[in-house]
């Protein structure tokens, strides 16, 4: 995960499958201590190359958290067989995507 | 944090178990199924059948199954269908596919060879079968009926067990075969929100609410959820039926829709569970010292006076009843229905009778009869060689059936039932029967020594001579005289015996009798001289002195008149050359057994008691000793040796006995 302090853009990429995800733990947590409600983040996603259950789940309740702390992340640049699997996963009512991201 | 996945081994255990009997019942269905009028319900258990297989391959990764039994569904998928017709060369493939997911299966549990040229031609066999011909001919009243069934909406609330993702389970593969049923849509939830910090992101928090339309049944979703129907809430509820009358609408509308399907949901969930053989066994195995400690205690408080340890005494009897509970509840974990070994003959026979140009008809029956699961597994091999013994050389030809003045069909039954303390299996069938000249002429040939006054019993006998046979031709199928030795072996290591009725020209029945447990048995304590015995309850008749009037003498030494039958006398001294007590049996008590209709008179020199004995193997831990079926330990910590009174007649009758008499002469002699 990179973090672009001049966009918030925040960059989200790697295995987020069960056998990554323990990893990305901490991250996540760094994110969202700094995180502060006058910016909106941007997620990229384009470089995440597994996931599963496990990482929609842990992106979908860091991303709950983040709405907890009055900010909404828009996610983009989620590659459309991911954002077919979020749909079939049914996770997608905790992503709000750019205007421009197609949809599955 | 817990490290990812997983211990899924013992996951793979159980998806084995589950996917050999999917294959057993389609085994099951094909051969018993009408290609011509197929069963539209035995047409949707054969696609469940396959596509739990499928699933589970698919869950835990098996892809070489997933991708055979992908194919074979969807060739029974369109059968079911009406698509395509059900011709018996389809259901010779089905059952060839079968026999191929087996052996995959055994190569992931087993690590056994798998033929992968095998499994790639079966894979191209059926998605060419697949494809169908033009223009073909469907069962038209299954398919209708198979396809008739209405759309229904389920909603399906999926709350997975936290270890879920842990165990390997891929919540994916279980969506994409929900996907597969019909058109599905999901939301997935969070009951609640930990703080992110207190989260284990390998455990799964998330609850589903899933839609499905679908024509398929409640029990085709189930399916998908087995493997995680364990330790996950699954609750299946129709929320829109097209298919059902107004009057169900109705129904259902007025609340009782989803209430019984959760109900039902949760009795099929609590009705069984799967414990590996092993545990039970050291359950049993425990019991059985248990009931030892309890005969010991038993016999130590004997010597305590009732009055003074009237309570001791109250306890031990309470003791001795909650033991004998125990003891018979844990046996019954162990009982399985002689089913689910006769659920392979129909297979078989078809196929043989196939390769060998017959015509026969199985008929099963007493397949409710329970064994020990530990005989179950022994005795599907000896079956398996009486019944081919039976369709190759007993079950003749349509031809030879007709000029016999038979029908062209022959016939071969096993048949199970329990008889006394035994489980009495008989493969019986109308064919030619055994030939008694071509086997003493056989027997002289190999140089055994027979006679022509030998009775029938004991002419049969010599067919389980190792290496015997009298078939003309070698045939893959037998011939070769292997077989029906290892059958004698196999069934007398389970303490059993064969025994064999035959009628030239009008077929034989082969009769195995078992012990009904290898664990426990019911017995009478008997002392010869310093020994002690258990004899069988089950085998005893009665027990009494006889006056010197009933007793005679005779060539082979003496027998008793009982109620005008005369009965042979059968010293257990004499046969365990141990010293006697009472050699005049006027000074002993006879002991009248019975074993499968034969009986003898058993002198021994006291009866001692009832007992439930554990019994422990004596070649296990020594040798086999003739005429026993083990040895247990007393309450006073003793020794005993069980007998098996079939043995011990049939020791009377034959060789043993004569032997023993020719020893006795020459001693008695130097005397």
């Amino acid at each position: 995960m990179q973090h672009d302090d001049e966009t918030r853009e925040i960059r989200i990429g790697g295995d987020w499958s069960i056998f990554g995800i323990a990893q990305k733990m901490p991250l996540l947590l760094d994110q969202l201590k700094n995180m502060a409600s006058s910016v909106r983040p941007v997620v990229d996603l384009a470089e995440v190359e597994e996931i599963d259950v496990t990482g929609w789940q842990l992106l979908a309740l860091w991303l709950r958290h983040c709405r907890l702390l009055g900010v909404e992340p828009l996610i983009v640049n989620l590659r459309a067989d991911l954002r077919a699997r979020l749909d079939r996963l049914g996770f997608t009512a905790d992503f709000r995507f750019a205007e421009s991201e197609p949809a599955a | 944090m817990t490290s990812a996945v997983t211990d899924l081994s013992r996951f793979n255990d159980t998806y084995f178990a589950e996917a050999v009997e999917h294959l057993e019942e389609m085994e099951r269905i094909l051969v018993s199924l009408d290609s011509a009028a197929p069963d539209a319900e035995e047409l949707n258990a054969l696609f469940r059948a396959a596509h739990s297989i499928k699933g589970g391959a698919g869950i835990f990764g098996f892809i070489d199954i997933m991708e055979v039994t992908h194919h074979l569904e969807s060739l029974l998928d369109r059968v079911r269908n009406g698509e395509l017709a059900l011709a018996p060369d389809r259901i010779d493939l089905f059952l060839a596919a079968a026999d191929v997911i087996a052996m995959q299966i055994a190569g992931h549990r087993d690590g056994a060879a798998v033929d992968l040229a095998a499994v790639a031609d079966m894979t191209d066999r059926l998605a060419a079968a697949a494809e169908g011909s033009p223009g073909e001919a469907v069962a038209p009243a299954a398919a209708a009926e198979a396809s008739s069934g209405g759309r229904r909406r389920y909603e399906i609330i999926f709350r997975p067990g936290r270890d879920i993702l842990r165990r390997g389970i891929r919540i994916e593969s279980l969506f994409a075969e929900l996907e597969e049923l019909g058109e599905l849509s999901a939301t997935a939830d969070f009951p609640e929100v930990p703080p992110l910090d207190a989260i284990d992101p390998e455990e799964c928090v998330a609850v589903w609410t899933i839609t499905l339309d679908t024509t398929a049944s409640e029990a085709e979703i189930r399916d998908i959820f087995e493997f995680v129907s364990d330790d996950s809430d699954i609750v299946v509820a129709i929320i829109d039926d097209a298919s059902a009358p107004a009057a169900s609408c109705c129904a259902a509308d007025s609340g009782g829709g989803a209430a019984p399907t959760a109900a039902a949901a949760g009795e099929r969930g609590d009705a069984s569970v799967r414990v590996s053989v092993a545990k039970v066994d050291q359950l049993l195995n425990q019991v059985g010292e248990l009931v030892i400690t309890q005969a010991m205690l038993a016999q130590a408080a004997d010597a305590l006076d009732p009055v003074v340890f009237e309570r001791l005494h109250r306890g031990l009897v309470q003791l001795e009843r909650n033991t004998r509970a125990l003891q018979e509840g844990v046996m019954t974990i162990r009982l399985v229905p002689i089913s689910t070994v006769f659920s392979r003959f129909p297979r078989l026979v078809r196929d043989l009778a196939g390769k060998l140009g017959k015509r026969v008809t199985l008929r099963l029956s007493g397949e409710g009869t329970e064994l020990d699961r530990g005989l179950i597994e022994k005795i599907t091999d000896p079956l398996a060689h009486l019944v081919r013994n039976s369709l190759d050389h007993g079950i003749e030809t349509p031809e030879a059936r007709i000029a016999a003045g038979k029908e062209p069909d022959g016939t071969i039954t096993l048949r199970a039932s329990q008889v006394g303390g035994r489980i009495v299996i008989e493969v019986v069938d109308d064919g030619a029967g055994l030939r008694r000249d071509k086997i003493l002429r056989t027997a002289r040939d190999r140089g055994l020594a027979v006679s022509d006054d030998m009775s029938d019993e004991e002419v049969w006998q010599l067919i389980f001579a190792p290496g015997f046979s009298t078939a003309d031709t070698v045939t893959d199928v037998s011939g070769r005289g292997v077989g029906m030795d290892v059958v004698m072996k196999n069934v007398q290591a389970m303490g059993g015996r064969v025994q064999v009725h035959s009628e030239e020209g009008a077929g034989s029945r082969f009769v195995l009798s078992l012990p009904l447990t290898l664990a426990i048995v019911d017995g009478l304590s008997i002392g010869v001289g310093d020994e002690r015995f258990i004899i069988p309850l089950a085998a005893i008749v009665e027990s009494f002195q006889p006056a010197r009037a009933d007793l005679k003498t005779v060539q082979r030494g003496t027998v008793v008149n009982v109620r005008g039958d005369y009965i042979p006398v059968i010293p257990l001294h004499e046969m365990f050359d141990v010293p006697a007590d009472a050699v005049d049996p006027t000074e002993g008590v006879l002991v009248l057994v019975d074993a499968e209709g034969e009986r003898g008179a058993l002198l021994v020199g006291e009866l001692l008691g009832q007992h439930q004995v554990v019994i422990k193997s004596l070649e296990e831990n020594y040798r086999k000793v003739p005429g026993t079926a083990g040895a247990t330990i007393m309450g006073d910590g003793r020794v005993a040796l069980i007998l098996d009174v079939g043995e011990v007649l049939q020791w009377n009758k034959g060789e043993g006995r004569k032997a023993k008499a020719e020893r006795k002469g020459p001693a008695m002699e130097a005397q």
